[in-house]
């Protein structure tokens, strides 16, 4: 499977500094992009820093290890600036201090928090420093002044801080304190891997339960050997991109709700449920919760029969197609959204962004087509690609995506079986000690769940990347120099999740 | 004998004034539910803004620690000004309680404003200050329009008071005065802009950034926050009544019974074209303003240079 890897971590021994170094600087540079990094500590008061990288072929897959000492580490930011919000995470989660870090505040901890607590340290470990506080970015300068936002908002939504050093109307720093969502999520999945660790990845992220699911539903077929029929890959693909329309639909609601857009922001609003009630028709839930089983689909999945499914999309297509039109031919639109909010390519190519704001920004990632899933993997949804970075670029490219979602549906669909059999192939898994790692293109961009096991056959420690971690920073850099009164267009435009980034 | 005639032009004032509290929220209402009949929406009564005012008026006052007599006065300068304003506005009848030279009338429409960014800045909010720099900018910016516009109706109109040259405007078929056309276009504008409706500011936004009238009312609540709403509904009503009245002063001729209903309409039409404006385009960049009301401007200068030349 080209989605999903199996590293054996018994044969491989950790590398030098210098070597793991050269390996991180190779993502920032050459064609492998950084999956992920993240720290382990496989016995207690031993530190392994896990480092997998790839995509510059489908389905490749590279990995690198090195051993860190209990307290530090000499900073990889300064070659690979793509690391800089998962040291920060491996500082916060394991106490191992990134020393020469540009920007080295905790990223999930707040000053309620007992200062020598580090949530995945074991308590055999060395006792930790404790933790340093959060100091913000002092700008300062002839009428500088800060507004701060958060981390209660006028709105129903998640919560997170932010704060701006404005000159006037204009931005000149906008920090992102995020963390009040953490919940723990990483340090529930160790132990044996069953379907409870199936409805965990569900609520990583309520909007992206498809993707995070299918991620680790995958994972979780590999440790034990039971992977999927086609017919059940055919209907997570399905149901995958039916939750990208549903969420790219509802972003395309709230941008106009933002600039005023009464029109949009009642039929996207709309046609957003409608996206839902299919996935309702085919999971049993609004969300697509219930859709994964290890090595299949649930009992009641699908619900609806694959040509009833194609003629409602073919329906949803139409007023979709009409609606985007509207949207983005409207010249008040076009005024609000060009230029602002633009973030330039040489920036999502430096930080590593993923999704469709790299999309947007020049940067061609697409784990769809990079790491195919089974249904994905003799034509992925066509390429959509847009350099301008704007606001506009980001809502054309969620048009266009829902445009390819819908051209790729019916072909999927096709090869479906109306219900979803569980494989019974069974394949036994490799013993000895291993790193998993699955990839899947969730609708904000590439979703990565990555897995160590011992040679039972338990998960020791699990990693989830959602791509808001990966992008959230983004934000701050497509704002600056824009007016403060255009931060929430430009913050809807990137739609991150709060929950999925703070675990 | 005088004190009854005295009597009759004190209800009389009092009946126009009532007229205009009435109808401010109606129109508020009005403009609501044409934006949510346009989006397919059900939409929220007619008469909820009465409703709101009704609750708001039963709830008590929660003050900024900051906030001095400055913030207390502002409600309530707000609403009076509104009201005396209101007083000079044709809306059924030439004949206005307090006929007032329409360069007063233009610094008094100045006056609540002046509070409302004085009461935004003082409650300490970083939002309030926001809105309260927002607000002058858009009115300092708006002031020569305004200005040339009601320059252009007194010329039109043959007459300093406002009443008077709104009531004054040659009666007519409107489409063939270009220069009606563009006093009434540039009062529009006007009336967008200086009643906080898109494409300027956004009244149903939830964003305290990107909100300018109502970042600076934020901190306000209950009697002050419906004083404040009720002053919003009665200067809507007075922009509504200049702009109709300057392209059917005819309704202003007619008889008492006939003229109030008339006003009612006009009212209500006003709303629902408010209303349409609105749900037809997006809010524009707030560096953006700065042209669309240069547009105004220049349409008043050049009705008043058609008007000059005719």
């Amino acid at each position: 499977m080209l989605c999903v890897h199996t590293f054996d971590l018994g044969n491989s021994a950790p590398l030098p500094e210098d070597p793991f170094r050269a390996f991180l600087r190779e993502t920032s540079t050459g064609g492998d992009r950084l999956l992920a990094l993240f720290a382990e500590e496989p016995s207690p008061g031993r530190f392994l820093l896990h480092a997998v990288a790839g995509g510059s072929a489908p389905g490749r897959f590279v990995h690198a290890c090195m051993e860190v000492s209990p307290r530090s580490f000499r900073t990889f930011t300064d070659v690979c600036p793509g690391a800089h919000w998962f040291e920060r995470e491996i500082y916060d989660l394991f106490g191992l201090a990134p020393e020469g870090h540009p920007e080295f505040n905790p990223l999930r901890f707040h000053e309620g928090w007992p200062k020598k607590f580090f949530p995945l340290r074991s308590a055999d470990a060395p006792a930790p420093d404790p933790r340093r506080g959060y100091r913000f970015l002092l700008v300062r300068g002839e009428g500088i002044h800060e507004v701060a936002v958060g981390p209660v908002h006028a709105g129903i939504i998640e919560p997170g801080h932010f704060r701006f050093s404005c000159a006037g109307e204009t931005i000149q720093n906008l920090e992102i304190r995020l963390g009040y969502q953490h919940k723990g999520i990483e340090s529930l999945f160790p132990g044996d891997p069953g379907m409870g660790k199936i409805l965990l990845s569900e609520s990583i992220s309520g909007d992206t339960a498809v993707g995070h699911s299918t991620a680790c539903a995958r994972l979780l077929e590999a440790v034990t050997g039971k992977p999927a029929d086609p017919s059940a890959e055919r209907w997570r693909a399905a149901a995958l991109e039916i939750e990208r329309i549903s969420n790219h639909c509802g972003d395309l609601g709230g941008l106009s709700t933002d600039i005023g857009y009464l029109f949009g922001a009642a039929h996207f609003g709309r046609l957003r449920g409608a996206a839902l009630n299919l996935l309702l028709k085919i999971t049993g839930n609004r969300f697509g919760r219930g859709l994964n089983r290890i090595g299949g689909i649930g009992p009641r999945v699908p619900g609806i029969a694959p040509e009833d499914l194609t003629a409602e999309l073919g329906l949803l297509r139409a007023e979709v197609e009409n609606a985007g039109t509207t949207l983005l031919d409207a010249p008040s639109v076009v005024a609000r959204m060009q230029g602002t909010g633009r973030l330039l390519p040489h920036t999502a190519k430096t930080l590593q962004f993923v999704g469709m704001v790299a999309r947007a920004s020049g940067r061609d990632v697409d784990a769809r087509r990079d790491f195919p899933s089974p249904a994905c993997v003799e034509s992925p949804p066509a390429k959509v690609l847009l350099d301008t970075g704007d606001v506009m670029a980001r809502a054309r490219v969620r048009v266009m995506e829902m445009r390819a979602s819908f051209d790729w549906l019916p072909g999927v669909l096709a090869g479906a079986t109306p219900s979803g059999a569980t494989a019974s192939e069974v394949v036994f898994p490799a013993a000895g000690r291993r790193l998993v790692v699955s990839v899947e293109e969730g609708w904000r961009g590439e979703i990565v769940h990555a897995a160590v096991v011992d040679g039972e056959g338990r998960i020791t420690r699990y990693k989830v990347v959602d791509p808001s971690f990966r992008n959230w920073p983004g934000l701050s850099f497509a704002v600056r120099k824009n007016v403060i009164s255009d931060f929430p267009v430009c913050n809807k435009s990137f739609n991150l999740s709060y929950s999925g980034s703070d675990l | 004998m005088d004190r009854y005639i005295k009597g009759i032009v004190f209800m009389m004032a009092a009946a126009h004034m009532a007229l205009f509290v009435l109808l401010g929220p109606l129109l508020v209402g009005v403009v609501r539910k044409t934006k949510a009949f346009l989006s397919c929406r059900q939409g929220a009564p007619v008469f909820q803004p009465y409703l709101d005012l009704r609750k708001l008026f039963r709830r008590g006052i929660v003050r900024s620690t900051t906030a001095s007599w400055v913030f207390d006065l502002s409600a309530p300068v707000v609403l009076g000004a509104s009201l005396v304003l209101a007083a000079a506005t044709p809306l059924w009848s030439r004949d206005v309680p307090l006929p007032m030279h329409f360069i007063l009338f233009l610094y008094l429409m100045a006056l609540p404003r002046f509070f409302q960014t004085l009461a935004g800045l003082d409650t300490g909010s970083a939002f309030g200050g926001l809105g309260s720099s927002r607000e002058v900018a858009v009115s300092a910016m708006a002031e020569p329009a305004l200005i040339l516009s009601f320059c252009g109706l007194a010329y039109l109109g043959g007459a300093d008071t406002v009443s008077g040259m709104v009531a004054g405007v040659p009666p007519g078929r409107v489409l063939w005065r270009p220069e009606v056309i563009l006093l009434a276009g540039t009062l529009f504008l006007l009336l967008l802009a200086e009643n906080a409706r898109i494409p300027v500011d956004d009244p149903a936004t939830h964003l305290e950034l990107t909100m300018i009238h109502e970042a600076m009312v934020l901190d306000h609540a209950g009697v002050d926050l419906a004083m404040i709403q009720l002053a919003s509904g009665v200067r809507l009503a007075i922009f509504s009544a200049l702009v109709s009245g300057t392209v059917f002063p005819e309704a202003l001729s007619l008889p008492t019974f006939l003229a109030i209903p008339a006003a009612v309409v006009k009212v209500v039409l006003s709303g629902a074209l408010i209303g349409a404006a609105e749900a037809g385009m997006a809010r524009m960049k707030i560096s953006r303003i700065a042209s669309y009301l240069l547009i105004a401007t220049v349409l008043a200068a050049i009705a008043l240079a058609v008007r000059h030349a005719g």
